[in-house]
């Protein structure tokens, strides 16, 4: 799980009435045009990058997700669930449920394995792979 | 009747809903196609176009979507007895809110996630486009206004929410500043600062902070000074970057969503509360509003909200991992809003009051229960906590709290998007000293609501509610309608039986072109409320104008579907009028 981080998102938590995003009221296409080829821009989003690399560098069988920080409803009793599929007791769960959704968190199997800043790219892809048990990027 | 039983009878319609109703439409009207690759597959870019899990996905949109709306509107509609209010949300729910928000995200994800906006112009006509802006302009000017208007009469009602809503402020932007400073994990600490909340209502209601002294030195009725307030407040935050206010207090009501949900369900459970609201009303007073059309109008979110679908196709049909998940995602939010509408009808008729005469004495007439539906609704979420242990005024001061929170918060994000749409309409008109001038158009976003809600007359305990929330309720229905117009020209298209939209679409536009009707001859014998009367008009303009171009095109497609013109062909001829493009 990548965590966004929320000076990345939009604002939300509006209602319906608030309407979330303005990208649902946007009526130009090109406004928002999908994102390709902007991978090797230095001043793309840092978490799509991220993300992306991720996608590139793992097995197609992992799970990867963006986690919006405010979205307790999925985050919780995920990351509770996964550190319990780890053997671990319901202490480590509620540990990891606290410090589990930081900054930029990269979050493996619900094991922090970084937060607080987004790492690069590379690292990320070590990072994780690492977590997961395999071998190094070459 | 005990409001657990009607609570659980709900609940378990909404899950039949969801298990037959839902599968219905995703195998036979949208013929979900596990197969079919997502926009979010498509184009992934890992900033909009991610696929994401649906239990995710679910999160990220039902708290898009929930806030105070669902509220106000079924707390005022059981003005004409519980029974009908319930029936309305819950087959609105079921029937409608469900069609149209899981309609408009399957539509918008066939269509490479564009939002209803753009493709209302693509599947309806071009006109539609600036129709949808029109709407969304009006809609968002009456919730403004009707919001800042409940704030105002709640801080009136309940003096000691002043101190915790604004000292939430601070308290929000040091949370904020702290989580990004320290890049610390950010759920303990919105964690205290919820407890620092309610640490503050306690303080509030301790230190209640009345301004009846600076109203009358202003000349201004107290509600007027906190409504004037309020736009001020929301415009200065309307230019702060999103995390340094408005994310932050998004935290703390995420948190309070679901504490206030848990109070109220479990505070129904323990303290068994009876419904001592009538059932069906035979003793309306004369002149009171019929059920027909107005129920329909009042409730809007928590039966059918036309917003849904902006959020459905504006930021949840990019992040869509699978076709299927469509069936989840927009059906269960839609659930999800109705289980809160369900929570604001136990408040007011089982909460709120011990019995039928206290009750009654709330509700004599339309005004009185519309003008004090929203404190009736704190009072009767404050019974429900009293029920758990809480102090009764610590516990009206905390519902109060909740309901102001989120009624800030749209305004919040409310005045934000007025702003982008006085945008686009000055770029489409080409006023380009708008479009480019933030400022200007913020100041623009602000005017009209503010003007609304200070209106001559607008201190009629009716107003805010008698009035303007009908206004916003037509034009959230028409917003519903235009989507569900989009929904059935789609699948009229693919050879599919659109009557599943189009029931609730008709049922939709009658009941709002018949109450805009109604309340036109209302408007125009009311001398204080003028301004109304050119409102509704163009509301009512923008509503014929959608029946007869969604007509138009309807009755176009049948006749190529009778000339044997498939699809692929009528997409040929959609892209040689210059529709169908990204």
């Amino acid at each position: 799980m990548l965590i966004r981080p929320w000076d990345m998102s939009d604002g939300v938590g509006a209602g319906c009435c608030g309407g979330g995003s303005t990208k649902g009221l946007c009526t130009n296409p090109t406004h928002h045009e999908v994102h390709q080829g902007f991978g090797e821009r230095d001043d793309w989003d840092p978490l799509a990058r991220v993300y992306l690399a991720l996608r590139d560098n793992l097995p197609s069988d992992v799970d990867l997700e963006i986690v919006d920080p405010r979205n307790h409803l999925y985050l919780a009793p995920a990351i509770a669930k996964d550190v319990r599929r780890r053997g671990l007791g319901w202490g480590d769960a509620i540990k990891a449920v606290l410090r589990g959704p930081a900054y930029a968190a990269i979050i493996v199997d619900g094991l922090t394995v970084s937060s607080g800043e987004l790492p690069t790219p590379a690292a990320a892809v070590e990072l994780v792979r690492d977590a997961l048990g395999l071998r190094p990027v070459r | 009747m005990p409001a657990i039983i009607v609570a659980v009878v709900v609940m378990f319609l909404y899950l039949l809903g969801y298990l037959y109703y839902s599968k219905y439409l995703a195998n036979k009207v949208y013929a979900l196609d596990p197969a079919f690759v997502t926009p979010a597959h498509e184009f992934e870019d890992g900033v909009d176009y991610v696929p994401t899990n649906k239990h995710v996905l679910f999160g990220h949109h039902f708290t898009s979507i929930a806030g105070a709306a669902p509220i106000v509107g079924p707390a005022i509609a059981v003005f004409w007895g519980w029974l009908p209010a319930l029936l309305w949300v819950t087959l609105g729910t079921i029937f409608a809110a469900g069609v149209h928000d899981f309609g408009a995200l399957v539509v918008s994800v066939r269509h490479k996630a564009q939002n209803i906006g753009t493709l209302a112009s693509e599947v309806i006509s071009k006109r539609s486009r600036i129709l949808f802006l029109l709407i969304i302009f009006f809609l968002l000017t009456l919730v403004n206004a009707v919001f800042a208007v409940v704030i105002g009469n709640l801080f009136v009602a309940f003096p000691g929410a002043v101190i915790p809503i604004f000292l939430e402020i601070p308290l929000a932007i040091a949370i904020g500043q702290y989580i990004y400073k320290t890049r610390s994990p950010a759920l303990v600490p919105s964690l205290i600062g919820v407890v620092l909340l309610y640490v503050l209502i306690w303080v509030g209601n301790n230190y209640p902070i009345e301004i009846t002294g600076l109203a009358d030195s202003l000349g201004m009725a107290p509600r007027d000074v906190w409504v004037v307030i309020m736009f001020i407040y929301t415009f200065i935050a309307s230019r702060l970057p999103v995390w340094v206010l408005l994310q932050p207090r998004d935290y703390i009501n995420s948190h309070q969503l679901f504490i206030a949900l848990g109070i109220t369900f479990i505070g129904v459970l323990v303290g068994f509360d009876r419904i001592v609201a009538p059932a069906l009303r035979d003793d309306l007073p004369e002149g009171s509003p019929n059920i027909f059309p107005f129920l329909f109008i009042t409730i809007a979110c928590g039966a059918i909200s036309g917003f849904h679908s902006l959020v459905s196709s504006g930021t949840t049909s990019k992040q869509l991992d699978k076709d299927t998940d469509a069936r989840h995602v927009g059906y269960l939010g839609a659930v999800g809003e109705g289980s809160l509408a369900l929570a604001s009808i136990l408040a007011v008729t089982a909460g709120v009051a011990a019995t039928r005469v206290d009750w009654e004495e709330l509700y004599p007439d339309y005004a009185t229960a519309s003008g004090g539906a929203t404190a009736n609704f704190v009072n009767g979420i404050a019974a429900f906590a009293n029920n758990l242990g809480v102090e009764l005024t610590l516990a009206a001061t905390f519902a109060a709290v909740v309901v102001i929170s989120f009624a800030a918060t749209t305004m919040d994000t409310g005045v934000r998007l007025q702003r982008y749409i006085v945008q686009e309409i000055s770029t489409i008109i080409g006023l380009r000293v708008v479009a480019r001038n933030l400022t200007l158009a913020a100041l623009i976003a602000v005017a009209f609501p503010l003007f609304l809600a200070l209106m001559p007359g607008s201190t009629d305990a009716g107003f805010a509610f008698g009035t303007l929330w009908r206004l916003f309720g037509t034009t959230n229905q028409l917003t519903a309608g235009l989507a569900l117009a989009v929904i059935a020209v789609w699948v009229t298209r693919r050879g599919r039986n659109p009557l599943a939209i189009l029931v609730p679409m008709v049922f939709l536009l009658v009941m709002t072109v018949w109450a805009l009707i109604i309340q036109l001859d209302q408007f125009w014998a009311a001398e204080e409320r003028w301004i109304l009367v050119p409102l509704d008009v163009i509301i009512l303009v923008l509503a014929l104008w959608l029946i007869v171009e969604a007509a138009m095109r309807m009755r176009t497609l049948v006749r190529e579907r009778r000339a044997g013109i498939t699809e692929s062909d009528a997409a040929a001829t959609d892209a040689e009028r210059g529709d169908g493009q990204q």
